[in-house]
C-alpha cells in the first residue's frame, strides 16, 4: 500500500465520517440554547 | 509508512491549534459546540457553518460542481498512470519522467481534494476550495497564491504575514511563509526518512526567491503579461526543473513508480 492509494482512502474515510455526524444531527451539533 | 501519515495529521494539528489559539480561524460558528469543533479540527481543511438553509443549499451546488471536476482530475490521473505503464519513453527519459510526475501530482492531490471537498460539501458545510486546477497556473505566483494549496496560503496569511507585517515589510513577510513551509516539508522528510538533505529547503527558497521576484517585477514594472499560453509554458518549465529538489525524497515517501507494476 503506498500513499497515492492511502490519501484517497483517508480522505474518503473522513467525508464518510463528517457526512454520518453531520446527517444523524448528532445531539452535540445542536446549537446551544439560549 | 505510516510515520508520514503521523508528520502529515501532526502538521494539520499545529495549524489548526495556531489558528485556534490566535482565534484567526475561517468562522467562529464551527467552534460553538463541542461537535462541530470536532469536525472543524478534524477536517483537512478550513470549514464554515451553514448561516441558513439557503446557504446550505449553495454549498450542496458548489459541491457538486466541485465532484465534477474532481472527477475529471481522477480520470486524468488514470489515463495518466496507463500512459506511463505503456509508454515506456516517458519513463526511460528524465525529464519527461520529471513532467509526468509533476502532471500526476497536480492532478491527482487536487482530484482527492475536490473529490473531498464536495462529497463533504453535500451535507452543506462550506469548505472553501483548496487546490484550484494547478496545473494551469501561469507563473509562480499564480501557483502559490490562487491554486496550490490555499488551506496553507490562508493559514500562513492569517497566522504570519498579518502578525508580521507590524514589524516587517511585506517581502520579508512573504519570505517567511517559505521559510516556515520550508520547515514543515523538512519536518515531513525528517520524521518519514530518519534523515534529508535540505533538498525541500533549497526548493522552498528558490520558489519563494521566485515569487518575491515577480511581485516586486510587477511593483516597479507595472502590468505588462506575457501571452498566457508562453506563460504557462515558462512555468511549468520552472516547475520541471525545480521539483526535482522537491521529489528526490517526496518520490520515495509516496511511490509514484507504482505505474511500472500495472
Amino acid at each position: 500500500m503506498t500513499w497515492i492509494v492511502a490519501v484517497p482512502l483517508v480522505l474518503f474515510a473522513e467525508a464518510l465520517y463528517t457526512w454520518f455526524l453531520l446527517r444523524r444531527r448528532w445531539f452535540l451539533l445542536a446549537p446551544p440554547s439560549r | 509508512m505510516l510515520r508520514f501519515g503521523v508528520a502529515v495529521l501532526s502538521l494539520l494539528g499545529l495549524a489548526k491549534a495556531v489558528s485556534f489559539c490566535l482565534r484567526t480561524t475561517d468562522d467562529q460558528a464551527m467552534q460553538r459546540t463541542f461537535g462541530r469543533f470536532v469536525v472543524w479540527f478534524a477536517l483537512p481543511c478550513e470549514s464554515r457553518w451553514p448561516r441558513d438553509a439557503q446557504d446550505a443549499r449553495s454549498a450542496r451546488n458548489q459541491g457538486r460542481a466541485r465532484l465534477l471536476r474532481g472527477a475529471i482530475e481522477c480520470g486524468l490521473v488514470v489515463a495518466l498512470t496507463f500512459a506511463y505503464a505503456r509508454l515506456a519513453w516517458i519513463a526511460n527519459h528524465f525529464w519527461f519522467d520529471q513532467l509526468w510526475t509533476d502532471l500526476f501530482v497536480g492532478l491527482w492531490l487536487p482530484g482527492c481534494f475536490d473529490v473531498f471537498t464536495g462529497l463533504v460539501m453535500q451535507t452543506g458545510l462550506q469548505l472553501p476550495e483548496v487546490f484550484r486546477l494547478p496545473v494551469l497556473a501561469s507563473s509562480p505566483l499564480d501557483f502559490w497564491s490562487r491554486r496550490w494549496n490555499l488551506f496553507y496560503s490562508r493559514w500562513a496569511y492569517r497566522n504570519l504575514v498579518f502578525p508580521l507585517r507590524r514589524v516587517l515589510r511585506p517581502l520579508p513577510a512573504v519570505a517567511a511563509v517559505f521559510v516556515v513551509s520550508a520547515a514543515f516539508h523538512e519536518y515531513l522528510v525528517l520524521l518519514t526518512l530518519g534523515e534529508t538533505r535540505g533538498e525541500m529547503t533549497a526548493f522552498f527558497l528558490l520558489q519563494g526567491a521566485a515569487v518575491i521576484a515577480e511581485i516586486w517585477w510587477r511593483r516597479n514594472r507595472g502590468p505588462r503579461r506575457l501571452p498566457r499560453l508562453a506563460a504557462w509554458t515558462l512555468q511549468s518549465a520552472w516547475m520541471g526543473l525545480t521539483t526535482v529538489l522537491f521529489f528526490a525524497r517526496m518520490e520515495r515517501i509516496l511511490a509514484f513508480d507504482m505505474a511500472h507494476r500495472i
